[in-house]
């Protein structure tokens, strides 16, 4: 082989990314406004968010909820996640106005744009990883929407090993690499010119320009690349720890099995109950969970859901009821058991409706057995069965009994979470407004700032008519969003759209020194007599 | 642990922690509009030197006469 490979990968390299491109020292003046900064901060926010993430991730996901310094990890994380998203989004906005996708800059638009919602992916991986109240809350609200397309038995929110894996690795690595290509175009094709102002001689933009020929007759300045991404650094690492140190971060305890039949034994076995008799909520799901359909969504004839199928089979009475008593080595409840599923159907629901009655006039009392007081009646075996049930779970035995699947490590929380979905997390849920009517997909827990980013999403949940008021609310929102994204990361090509920033007008502002100039240049031109508006002025500074 | 005073107006119900992040945001977005970096002061700015050209400049029309 004649051709030396390293010698044209270098050859390649350096046609490819000039060093001056890259790295570059000297910038068009026109970049002298605030408004070039945000991308610089939000880097230097995401760098913070790798590094405590790091941290967290080597010591464990339940490190920072015992641990004062890994408490103080988390906050700093947490805040750098904010830091990210607060300068993220000022930089959109700021390169919306400035209409930055122009000349030939569309895919570094998209590839920001790609970024940004990747990053809301991350962050929420992130917040079910908390393992606390509020990752509860999230993967149960969330599972909804994710079961409505489709992926919920592949994306499963609610198992947290998954959840975890995608956020400290699959998902950072994902938006290191798009980040890091949507640097590397923004430094190859530079910023883009300001809007031209009235008859002001360019040359004009074409394909295969480099950046020589783009700035011609540009003023440029000297321009610290390297000194930028360090200041910004260091304004974020002081405004991360200020905050974390000030605010630390919230860390609600999460709800358990054992704790909601200890605080809410009569709460508890009524849901138990309702898994028996397979009117629960998730016995009449549908998929991913069963063939039933009471939660089962879909666009019109078309649903993604039913397509998907049973992907995460539960079937209620046998995973939170029998299954757990089949475990308890006394005759009596195994004889229980045994009576109950001997019995005719119909006698079961008898003496399932007869108890369900009972229990909803019941006081919450345990008797001296610890089993809850209901009036006499027909209840066949059910009173020995949820009292032994009872007893399970106010050990915390049941919490270890639905997350085994006969392997020693577990980290699928699917069935407990399904559970306390029923009644104990929605009721927790709403005394901190974190329901979805209640703009819940915003909020934190405490008193925090939560995701404000998510904001149209969560809108979409408030409109009080149409699809977004009704069974098909999930499915109906995903569509309003995807259509929403594709326009967002798609703007620069979408016709009328792309031209908003000329009439928002709001470039004027920012590079109002700029157009002086160009003024000042076209008025110097004119005064000389010359058809040609002069060369922009050579400004020169004070020590010059 | 304390819990958020909400702001509940029709239809938005906004967390003021989370209301005083967008404040934020958009008053450093209006800040960063009229803000100008300091000029570098150690040295000449230059003009982008001229190169043959490939194609005549031709005047733009601004988005907006």
């Amino acid at each position: 082989m004649a051709k030396n490979w390293t010698l044209a990968l270098r050859q390649r390299l350096a046609r490819n990314y000039p060093p001056d491109q890259v790295l570059p020292d000297k910038q068009p003046s026109y970049v002298r406004s605030a408004v070039y900064l945000f991308g610089a901060l939000t880097i230097a926010s995401f760098v913070l968010i790798i590094i405590t993430g790091t941290v967290l991730a080597i010591f464990g996901p339940q490190w920072w909820h015992s641990d004062a310094v890994g408490h103080f990890f988390n906050s700093l994380h947490l805040w750098s996640v904010e830091a990210f998203f607060f300068f993220m989004v000022i930089h959109l906005w700021g390169m919306f106005y400035l209409g930055a996708w122009r000349d030939g800059r569309g895919r570094t638009w998209a590839m920001g744009a790609i970024a940004f919602v990747v990053s809301i992916v991350a962050a929420f991986t992130g917040y079910l990883s908390q393992s606390n109240l509020d990752s509860q809350w999230i993967a149960v609200s969330a599972k909804d929407a994710m079961n409505a397309i489709g992926v919920g038995g592949f994306f499963n929110v609610l198992n947290f090993g998954q959840m975890y894996g995608f956020h400290i690795f699959l998902l950072p690595a994902l938006l290191i690499a798009l980040i890091a290509l949507h640097i590397v175009l923004v430094r190859l094709r530079g910023v883009v010119r300001p809007y031209p102002a009235k008859g002001e001689v360019r040359e004009p933009y074409r394909k295969g320009m480099t950046q020589a020929q783009y700035y011609r007759g540009v003023r440029m300045i000297p321009y610290d690349l390297l000194r930028e991404v360090v200041l910004a650094g260091t304004v974020v690492l002081v405004l991360v720890v200020v905050l974390a140190s000030v605010f630390s971060s919230p860390d609600e305890k999460p709800l358990t099995m054992q704790s909601v039949a200890q605080s809410d034994p009569a709460g508890f076995v009524t849901v138990s109950l309702s898994e028996l008799a397979g009117n629960s909520v998730i016995a009449q799901y549908g998929q991913p969970y069963n063939t039933a359909s009471g939660s089962v969504q879909s666009a019109g004839p078309f649903s993604p859901q039913q397509l998907a199928g049973v992907r995460l089979p539960i079937d209620t009475a046998s995973v939170y009821v029998i299954g757990p008593l089949n475990t308890v080595k006394n005759p009596e409840v195994a004889q229980a058991v045994q009576t109950f599923q001997a019995a005719s159907a119909d006698q079961q629901t008898k003496w399932e409706n007869n108890y369900a009655t009972a229990l909803g006039k019941a006081d919450g009392s345990l008797d001296a057995d610890g089993h809850l007081k209901v009036v006499a009646g027909d209840y066949g075996p059910l009173p020995v069965m949820f009292g032994a049930l009872l007893d399970i779970a106010r050990s915390g035995a049941l919490d270890g009994l639905l997350l085994s699947d006969g392997k020693f490590y577990q980290t699928d929380y699917t069935k407990p979470l399904l559970f306390l979905n029923e009644s104990a997390l929605p009721n927790r849920a709403g005394q901190l407004n974190l329901l979805g009517n209640q703009w819940g997909m915003m909020n934190e827990t405490g008193a925090y700032p939560g995701q404000a980013w998510l904001w149209l999403y969560t809108f979409w949940y408030q409109v009080p008519f149409g699809p977004y008021n009704g069974p098909n609310a999930d499915i109906a929102v995903w569509i309003t969003m995807a259509v929403l994204t594709l326009a967002l990361i798609f703007l620069p090509y979408i016709p009328g759209l792309r031209r908003l920033p000329e009439v928002l007008k709001v470039y004027r502002l920012i590079w109002r020194d700029h157009y002086r100039e160009v003024r000042a240049a076209q008025e110097a031109g004119q005064a000389s007599g010359d058809a040609t508006p002069a060369p922009m002025p050579e400004l020169h500074t004070s020590e010059a | 642990m304390e819990q958020s005073q909400y702001i509940h107006i029709g239809i938005f119900l906004i967390t003021v922690p989370n209301l005083i992040v967008i404040g934020l945001m958009l008053l450093v977005f209006a800040v960063a509009v009229i803000v100008k970096l300091p000029q570098e002061h150690s040295t000449q700015t230059t003009t982008q030197p001229a190169e043959p050209q490939t194609s005549p400049a031709t005047p733009v029309q601004p988005p907006n006469p």
